[in-house]
């Protein structure tokens, strides 16, 4: 069965890249590989999507996956037209031999992925059905969605399951897989969840080969993989694993726009803030923060680019706000007069910063603290920092989303401690992939301290021709 | 700024950092014990009985345990997973907390409830599951 597992989740992974290279048709060979850890997000986030538009309209979820996987033929199809005529009218970047430094640093890269994936089916193992918030939440929601037919829309304002309201990206892939395979089996949540974990590792390397060079790309991948937290939270089956997917995939795609001056990147990082929103409510306000952000980059370009931003978004907006229609309201919200009360609590801000500190240091899961392993890293290694693009853009949205997590313990009515230490760990870790694209975009790379010379601009690919890099 | 060579070494030393904390995660994952059954899977068996005995069609169902015995009505920690996990066990019916629907399960760790259970729902038939379980159906009033 895993072999059927895999295939309807691979399948939708191609769908993806095929998506994704419509929008941004690049050839070059670390675009494709950057455009292929996109299309996890892509191909399972619209999918979700428009499986939710299928069973609004009231169509038979029967009838589902033959719809999506005629779709995925169309894509391709088109694709191949496509890159069928480009054929002779575009050079293909030259295949260069690799330095043996790069191919060394992409085996270790890959051995601490193959020892992280190990980690996940062994934790996995263990717990099939996940952790507490899987069963309660996201694979019940999705026991919902697929057993109880076409009318499990109906049951959302009944708020049939814990937190209805939570958006349904994981679930609604989770029920199709089970419609399609037959049963509920446990392998599907399991495999979308290692599916994530490793988009996670192929998207920070693929993003910073981009941005930076392979060797540093290597280097941070190496670095997330050896780190228990990722396949633990992956075993979970939570959507936070996911949700730091998508944050890391809209930063990355911001910075590099910065780099190329791509607006079809912004198209991308509007549609990667949306489906962030599909995927937990914490999204939301990402996209929002997202959306600001977008804008403050229009402004200072003194081009408009929240039209790129606008048409990546529509699709998972529009469902999102046909799905907040149907559901319950959030239990953060409850009682806005208490809410606003706590904000001016001083021992609430005293108990927030103290448990995040203790909280950053234990982060990770190694025996030892990874933050400070880091920082003595930082230490040693940094220089002057030498960013290409517009790092800025990636830095407001983690600063504006830590803000916002901060804002939501001073506000939640639950109690704070109990709040605290049952998500803090999973809010630090939807933001630890974007802030080591970020961290790694600034410090310099083992290329650039082994050859013992200032880093050389290996993405020259990236940049058009006469396009000068944004300083 | 460092020398050179203390970086290079900074940048060996976390390569050597993390590869050998994977392996020892690793090899610690396979020391411990496997389960037999995980947790999950023992409760969805210890509820099958209720799905075979529940009539078709039930779209809703209450659900009592022992913190509904008490004065003061907060749940532990374990019965409110023990009540989560039933709601996972019997998805796609909607359970909830109480006595509002005629069929319920009981979900306690002595028989000490039905003094309690006839005073709160009246007349009632009960059918003892195992395992604490029971599956209750109000009498028609």
């Amino acid at each position: 069965m895993i072999l059927s597992v895999a295939l309807i989740y691979i399948g939708k992974v191609i769908a993806g890249l095929a998506l994704t290279h419509l929008i941004w048709d690049s050839r070059d060979p670390k675009h494709l590989v950057f455009k292929l850890f996109l299309g996890t997000g892509v191909g399972l986030g619209i999918s979700s999507l428009l499986y939710f538009g299928w069973s609004w309209l009231g169509f038979p979820g029967l009838g589902y996956p033959a719809f999506e996987l005629s779709l995925c033929f169309i894509l391709l199809a088109i694709n191949f037209v496509k890159e069928y005529k480009r054929k002779n009218s575009v050079t293909i970047a030259p295949w260069r031999k690799p330095e043996v430094r790069a191919v060394l640093w992409v085996v270790l890269a890959l051995l601490a992925v193959t020892l992280a994936s190990f980690s996940f089916w062994l934790y996995a193992a263990k717990n099939p059905h996940g952790y507490n918030d899987a069963w309660t939440i996201w694979n019940l929601a999705a026991r919902f969605i697929y057993l109880s037919g076409d009318h499990w829309l109906s049951l959302l304002p009944k708020n049939a399951w814990f937190h209805a309201d939570y958006p349904l990206m994981l679930s609604l892939n989770i029920a199709e897989g089970w419609s399609i395979v037959g049963v509920n089996s446990t392998r599907i949540p399991i495999f979308i969840a290692f599916l994530f974990v490793i988009s996670i590792i192929g998207l920070l390397f693929s993003a910073l080969a981009i941005a930076k060079d392979i060797q540093q790309a290597a280097l941070a991948a190496i670095l997330v993989a050896s780190l228990p937290q990722l396949p633990f939270l992956g075993s979970w089956q939570y959507a936070d694993l996911p949700l730091a997917y998508f944050f890391l995939a809209t930063g990355a795609l911001f910075y590099l726009y910065t780099l190329t001056g791509e607006t079809r990147l912004i198209v991308l990082s509007g549609l990667f803030a949306a489906l962030s929103a599909w995927t937990k409510n914490e999204g939301l306000m990402f996209a929002i923060i997202s959306l600001c952000v977008c804008l403050i980059l229009s402004i200072r370009e003194k081009k408009n680019l929240l039209k790129y931003f606008a048409w990546g978004s529509f699709f998972p907006a529009l469902m999102i706000v046909l799905f907040k229609m149907l559901t319950p309201p959030n239990d953060l919200f409850v009682d806005k007069a208490k809410s606003i009360l706590q904000l001016f609590d001083p021992l609430r801000y005293q108990i927030i910063f103290s448990k995040t500190i203790a909280f950053v240091f234990s982060f990770g899961g190694w025996p030892i603290s990874f933050a400070l392993v880091l920082l003595l890293y930082i230490l040693f290694v940094s220089a002057k920092p030498e960013s290409k693009g517009k790092l800025w853009l990636p830095a407001l949205l983690c600063l504006c989303q830590l803000i916002g997590y901060f804002g939501i313990y001073l506000i939640t009515p639950h109690q704070i401690n109990t709040h605290i230490d049952t998500s803090l760990d999973r809010l630090l870790f939807h933001l630890f992939p974007l802030a080591i694209f970020l961290l790694f975009n600034v410090l310099p790379s083992p290329q650039a301290l082994f050859s013992n010379k200032l880093p050389a601009p290996e993405n020259s690919a990236v940049l058009p021709a006469g396009d000068k890099p944004h300083l | 700024m460092f020398p050179i060579a203390f970086r290079r070494v900074a940048v060996v030393l976390l390569v050597i950092i993390s590869l050998s904390l994977s392996v020892y995660n690793l090899f610690n994952l396979l020391q411990t014990q496997p389960k037999v059954t995980d947790d999950v899977s023992n409760w969805e068996s210890r509820i099958q009985p209720v799905k075979q005995k529940l009539p078709a069609g039930i779209d809703y169902l209450s659900y009592l345990d022992d913190s509904n015995l008490r004065e003061v009505r907060s749940q532990t920690k374990g019965e409110l997973v023990e009540f989560y996990l039933t709601q996972y066990a019997l998805s796609p019916i909607i359970v909830r907390r109480g006595v509002k629907y005629p069929w319920i399960i009981g979900n306690f760790s002595s028989k000490n409830f039905t003094g309690w259970l006839k005073s709160s729902i009246g007349a009632y038939q009960i059918e003892d599951l195992g395992s604490g379980i029971y599956l209750i159906h109000r009498a028609a009033q």
